[in-house]
Order: structure tokens, then C-alpha cells, then sequence
């Protein structure tokens, strides 16, 4: 890597462009910067990770593969349409994107011509602020009113401090008040150390709240038990620095679904891409890789060999390929430790907005159900009258379950649903996680930053292998670096 | 792709009578449970703290894994440390535990790992958090069929009502037990990878004995721990 490491992580926190979308990279045809090196590239991984790395490499003139274990691509992206009528549509993994905060992600709607919709109050987003949300706490149905009612916050469990900044500002933002301080001290935000705040890491965000004087019902309400204290902080330090304010920003989706990104960019790669190819082997030396893989059907191994490999498998899965010679030790601590989180979303098709009936302006809801915990509205799709919700619950619930806990706190007297979906991403065999979870109090020096680094010829790209690891941005951020890192080796 | 895979003469000859013994065995009956461990070959050798690949086929009431039929997480494969890796003993079949056939059937593997971990924690820290805790495997029984969140850390498990009280107190027991020991590891999958590693330094006959299980349902009467084929092979230790 010729980029100078700490420059390169700079960048990287910065989200200095290292993409080669939306220039005239996208036109042209001919000579693209890297087609004098002759590089040969295998990816690992079809999800959106491997495509837009992938993409990416090809952009400059890099010779790439793109194996891909199960019959689709696009992995947890993934928009379902079975089960449902008028041609209308579910995201069964990931839900949307957000403006400010998929700067990179959208330089990629805007080179492929797709469309991002509105899609207000996504997966329990708060914005637009005032726009019809209830919140379920004890028993009781709030509105952001109500909850901004110092007699309410008080009665809640907040303290004075509290209850002053939560009359003053929404729930959301109330990191802000015992972080604020802690987050200004990251004059480095592209990584968690050296920013006077390293004894964090051996502490969880709860305690550090409690440590500032936070009320048990605030630290309740915050979260952070588990959470390393330093990444936590780190976190909310990079999201400013990206400009990403702490409601997370406004939300869309693609029109037609999310796996519209995948589908762009498979249309891009053509032939490059092989479905049903599961990487069963990897052997790496100084001069390059071999990849051994099998085709739908057929017992009798193939190898590949390139100059590099890049794993765009979720840790967890890509454990289960052997590796020859084995990683470092640092290395294999993060496969082996880094957690995931895993959920599914539930889908309902209702005949119509029935909330309306029931006075409600929206819904967009929060339970405190075990087997649901909140509700929103899908946009509507056109030339339907039909509309989708999506509910939280636990995995392993059958969607009909979900659907009876939803009709036991529904606040209105009857809905209009027909329908209810999931899918179960845990017994998903090849991409059965999400994001990644935040780290473990203590480890964050054992992850930080050998998460980004490659190991020999094997480079790392996915949602944990960015400086922010928030959705589908993470993924193409880390793609594109990786895609940078190869070109310049 | 070299796996340094290395046949001495010898035990080539003995690999190769073997394959002898299995195409002129008596075909089994087709609705018979049949788990042919296809590689790594019996024998062979690998170095130590290495890893290597293994694949297994199952064929039962006339469905096979090769054809996605069986389920491949149906699948499971056993690694044993043995020191002795060439001699009789090691061969002998070691009975699955129930409480494995249970996580095979429930979704516990969708989350958990054996030692690595993924949406939750692996077996294996679970194992070592409780080991010689009494009241552990009642608390582990009730968090597998309740669900609880907050335990290992932000995540959730979620409740499994599908599993009897019985079910889940079998595989609290087996994770407290067994789930953190260092001399037995555990794959699910009809392919996959194994890691060569040793609970004490080896010695020049260690290695480690690679079973197969086919761990879905069965029919009354018949035994999983009896299944025909090449269930088992021995892979030698090398140095490193």
C-alpha cells in the first residue's frame, strides 16, 4: 500500500471519495487507471460488500471474479415479493438508507439512475419529528409532546438536568448532554486512540453515563451495557465529523426495493459474477492465492488462482473455509470474536390504512411486547391501495404470532392486515447476519485497527471494516478502500 | 489448492484397500441411513494448528445431502483429539450426545457457534462462564426456552417454545458440560473446515479422529450412531 497508514485512515474516517462512481469512471470504456497492471482479483461474496467491491475493482481495470456461494446474490439485501399482492414488495434485510450518512451509497444511486423514496420513520427513526409516533412506556401510549412535558419526564425518573435538556430537546439527542464534552475531545476522529480518552475502552457506555451522573431511568432509555465505552464515544465522534446528526438523519429506500443496488450492480459485472460457487478452500503465499471452489452440482473442486482475494463473507461463515497457511493470531481474534447482530423483519400486507379509521395519523409505534416491539409504515407503492408494515420482533417467532401480539396492543379497535411474512435469516446458510454488534469493553485494542488490515494477499471488506459501521455504508465504504488498498499494492 | 495432504506408501496401500473394502462391501439397503465422510482421506496427514477442508454425503429413506434432499445443517462432524491416533481405540464409535441432535433440529445454530462467535456467544465461552456452577444448567435451561437479553451483551435470544423443558435442560447440560472442552470440536454442515489443534503438545502418533452424524429425523427403530459407511476417518498430526 503505497497511501501512508495514517493518512489512509484519515480518509477513511473522513469518507475521502476513494470511489470510482459517479466520475466519467462510469463511461468510460477504455484504459481505466489500473489496466496497465494486468491485477487479477477473487472476491469472496456476493453480497453488497463483494459487488461493490468488485464493481469497484473492475472500474479499474482489475480483472476480477466474484464467487458467490448460494443461488442469489445480494445476500442481506434482499426484497421478497412472494406472499404478497399488486406486486408489492418487502425489504427482508436491509431496511433503508439515510440522508445525511450514505454519502457513498448514493454517489452509486446517482451513477446507476435509481430512484431513493422517502420512507419517514423507517425501522423506528424518529424523523420527521411530530409526525403521529407513540411510544408505549408502562402501559401507556406517549406522544413526542407528552414526552418533552418536563411534570411527564419527571415523573418518568429523569433528574433535574434531564428533564431540563428533554423539555428542551428530543430523546435522541440526550447522548449529547453527558457526551458532548468526551466527543470534542476526538481531534482525531478517523480512530479511537489517542484522543485522551483511551481508559475508555475498558469500560461499557453504562457506566460511563452513570460516571457523568445520569439517572437510572436515562441510562435505561441510552442503552450501553456491553458496549465499549471508547467505541461508543468514538462513534458519536465520526458520525459528527460526517455530519451525521444523533436522529441519524432523514430516511429513503430505492424505489422497487434495496436490492435494486445489488441488481445495478450485478448488471454491471455481467459474467464475472458466479452463483453457487461456495469458496471451500483459500491457500495464500507471497506471490498470490488459490481459491478452491465447487460449481452448482458438481462434486469435482475447481481452483482459481489471482493476485489477491478479498473476503466479503460475514466472519462468522467465512470461519468455516479453511485458510492455508492460517491467519495470524491477531487476524483470527477478529474472525473469531467479532459478534453479529441478527434479526428478522416481520411484514404485513393490510387492505388499508386502517389506522386512519382509529384517528391515528400514522403508525408508528412502540411496544413493550415480548413478541413485538415496534411498528411502521412501508411508502406506499404505486397503482396499489394495499400497504406493507413492518414490526420488530424476536427471531425464531412465527410472523403469525407477531401478528396476534400486534392485535393485543394495537391502541385503535381493528386493523385491515391479511397477510403476515418473515424471513428466517438465522437459518440462512450463507448470510445469516446483519451488522456487527458494538465491541466488548476491553477489546476494542485487540480489534482496532487490525480490523481493517489485510492479511498477506487476503484483504477484509464488510460492514465491520469501516471506521462507522452503519448499514449499507459501511459495506461500499469498505469495498471501495479495499478496491484503493489492491490498486495501489 | 495443496493441503499438504501427504500419503506416506504405506498408508497409502492401506487407504486404498479401504476404498477396495467399501466398493465391494454389500450395498446397503436404499432407505438405509448411509454418512460417507468423502474427505479428507482416512490417513492422512496435516500439520498441526492448520486447517483443513472435510465434506461429508448423507443418504437416508432414498433422499440425499448431495441433492439438498437432507438438509446439509443436518450434517454434523465430530473432531477428536486422540494421542494414539493409528491405534484400534481410536476408531471405536463414540455415540453422539442427544443434546447435539437437539441443536441440530432447533435454530441454535443460526446465532451460536461451537467456540467461534457470531450473533451470540459461542458454546464454548457459555461452557467456560458456567463451568462447576451448580444452578447454571436450570438457569441456561429457562434462557434457551424463555429467551433473555442482556446476559453476554447487547443482543437477545429469543424463546423457543418448540423445545420441551427436557430438550433444553439436555442442552444446557451438554454446553455446561461439554461445550468449552478443548479436546473435542464440532461442525455443522455437509462441508466445511476443521482445525487441527491438539489440547495438550502432540506427540509424533497424534491426531485427530473425524466422525460423522447425520442429525436429522428419524424413523422408529433405527440408530444414528449406526449408520453405514465411511463414517469415520483419522487424520495424522504433522509438524507445523
Amino acid at each position: 500500500m503505497t497511501v501512508e497508514r495514517r493518512t489512509f485512515l484519515k480518509g477513511v474516517a473522513a469518507g475521502i471519495g476513494v470511489s470510482m462512481v459517479g466520475s466519467a469512471a462510469e463511461a468510460r470504456t477504455l484504459t481505466p487507471p489500473g489496466a496497465a497492471s494486468g491485477k487479477t482479483v477473487i472476491v469472496a461474496g456476493a453480497g453488497i460488500t463483494g459487488l461493490a467491491c468488485a464493481y469497484e475493482l473492475m472500474q479499474r481495470g482489475i480483472d476480477v471474479t466474484v464467487l458467490e456461494a448460494s443461488g442469489r446474490y445480494g445476500g442481506h439485501v434482499f426484497t421478497g415479493h412472494d406472499g404478497l399482492s399488486d406486486g408489492l414488495w418487502a425489504d427482508y434485510g436491509a431496511d433503508h438508507l439515510t440522508k445525511p450518512g450514505y454519502e457513498q451509497f448514493f454517489r452509486y444511486v446517482e451513477a446507476f439512475g435509481l430512484e431513493a423514496v422517502a420512507y419517514p420513520n423507517a425501522e423506528g427513526s424518529p424523523l420527521p419529528a411530530n409526525n403521529g409516533q407513540l411510544k408505549m412506556i408502562g402501559g401507556k401510549f406517549y406522544t413526542e409532546a407528552m414526552l418533552a412535558d418536563p411534570a411527564t419526564l419527571k415523573a418518568l425518573g429523569f433528574n433535574a438536568a434531564e428533564v431540563a435538556f428533554l423539555s428542551r430537546h428530543p430523546w435522541y439527542e440526550l447522548p449529547a448532554l453527558y457526551l458532548a464534552d468526551t466527543i470534542a475531545k476526538f481531534h482525531d476522529p478517523s480512530q479511537p486512540f489517542g484522543n485522551g480518552c483511551d481508559d475508555l475502552d475498558g469500560i461499557d457506555l453504562d457506566t460511563l453515563y452513570a460516571r457523568l451522573g445520569a439517572s437510572q431511568r436515562a441510562r435505561d432509555a441510552l442503552g450501553g451495557q456491553h458496549v465499549n465505552a471508547l467505541y461508543g464515544v468514538w462513534r458519536f465522534a465520526v458520525m459528527k465529523d460526517r455530519g451525521i446528526p444523533l436522529s441519524e438523519g432523514e430516511t429513503f429506500h430505492l424505489k422497487g426495493g434495496n436490492e435494486e443496488m445489488p441488481k445495478a450492480f450485478a448488471a454491471r459485472l455481467g459474467a464475472r459474477i458466479r452463483l453457487n460457487h461456495p469458496t471451500t478452500a483459500i491457500a495464500h503465499d507471497a506471490a498470490g492465492v488459490t481459491v478452491t471452489c465447487n460449481a452448482y452440482g458438481y462434486d469435482e473442486p475447481q481452483t482459481m488462482r489471482a493476485d489477491y482475494l478479498v473476503n466479503c463473507i460475514s466472519l462468522p461463515v467465512f470461519r468455516r473455509i479453511p485458510v492455508t497457511p492460517a491467519l495470524s493470531p491477531a487476524k483470527q481474534y477478529v474472525v473469531d470474536t467479532l459478534t453479529y447482530s441478527s434479526h428478522p423483519f416481520f411484514v404485513f400486507e393490510a387492505e388499508s390504512k386502517f389506522w386512519l379509521d382509529d384517528g391515528f395519523t400514522t403508525l408508528a409505534m412502540e411496544f413493550e411486547h415480548p413478541d413485538i416491539s415496534s411498528i411502521w409504515v412501508v411508502p406506499e407503492t404505486p397503482g396499489s391501495t394495499r400497504v406493507i408494515l413492518k414490526a420488530f420482533g424476536p427471531s425464531g417467532l412465527s410472523p403469525q404470532r407477531v401478528l396476534a401480539a400486534f392485535r393485543e396492543v394495537y391502541p385503535g379497535k381493528r386493523d385491515t392486515i391479511v397477510q403476515a411474512l418473515t424471513y428466517d435469516w438465522s437459518k440462512d446458510q450463507f448470510a445469516p447476519t446483519c451488522e456487527m454488534e458494538p465491541f466488548a469493553p476491553g477489546t476494542l485494542r485487540r480489534f482496532w485497527p487490525e480490523i481493517l488490515k489485510p492479511d498477506g494477499r487476503l484483504y477484509f471488506a464488510g460492514t465491520y471494516a469501516d471506521a462507522l459501521s452503519r448499514g449499507m455504508e459501511s459495506c461500499v465504504r469498505s469495498a471501495a478502500r479495499v478496491a484503493e488498498e489492491i490498486a495501489h499494492a | 489448492m495443496k493441503l499438504k495432504v501427504v500419503l506416506g506408501p504405506g498408508i497409502a496401500a492401506l487407504a486404498a484397500s479401504s476404498i477396495a473394502v467399501l466398493l465391494h462391501a454389500e450395498p446397503p439397503a436404499p432407505n438405509s441411513l448411509r454418512v460417507d465422510i468423502t474427505s479428507p482421506a482416512d490417513h492422512s496427514r496435516l500439520a498441526w494448528n492448520g486447517q483443513g477442508s472435510y465434506a461429508v454425503t448423507v443418504s437416508y429413506n432414498g433422499k440425499s445431502s448431495k441433492y439438498g434432499e437432507i438438509p446439509s445443517s443436518a450434517v454434523l462432524l465430530r473432531t477428536t483429539y486422540a494421542a494414539d491416533a493409528g491405534a484400534p481405540a481410536a476408531r471405536q464409535v463414540q455415540p453422539i450426545a442427544q443434546a447435539l441432535v437437539e441443536i441440530g433440529q432447533s435454530n441454535c445454530m443460526g446465532c451460536h457457534d461451537f467456540a467461534a462467535n457470531s450473533a451470540g456467544p459461542s458454546f464454548a465461552a457459555i461452557g467456560k462462564r458456567y463451568a462447576g456452577n451448580a444452578a447454571a444448567t436450570a438457569l441456561l435451561a429457562d434462557h434457551i426456552r424463555n429467551g433473555s437479553s442482556g446476559a453476554w451483551g447487547g443482543g437477545s435470544m429469543p424463546p423457543h417454545p418448540d423445545l420441551s423443558a427436557a430438550q433444553a435442560t439436555a442442552i444446557a447440560q451438554w454446553i455446561v458440560a461439554h461445550g468449552n472442552d478443548p479436546a473435542v470440536h464440532y461442525s455443522f454442515g455437509a462441508s466445511g473446515s476443521f482445525h487441527m489443534v491438539a489440547p495438550v503438545s502432540p506427540g509424533p502418533r497424534a491426531g485427530l479422529v473425524l466422525f460423522a452424524f447425520y442429525t436429522g429425523p428419524l424413523n422408529a427403530g433405527d440408530d444414528r450412531n449406526a449408520a453405514a459407511g465411511r463414517t469415520m476417518v483419522v487424520v495424522q498430526g504433522a509438524e507445523s
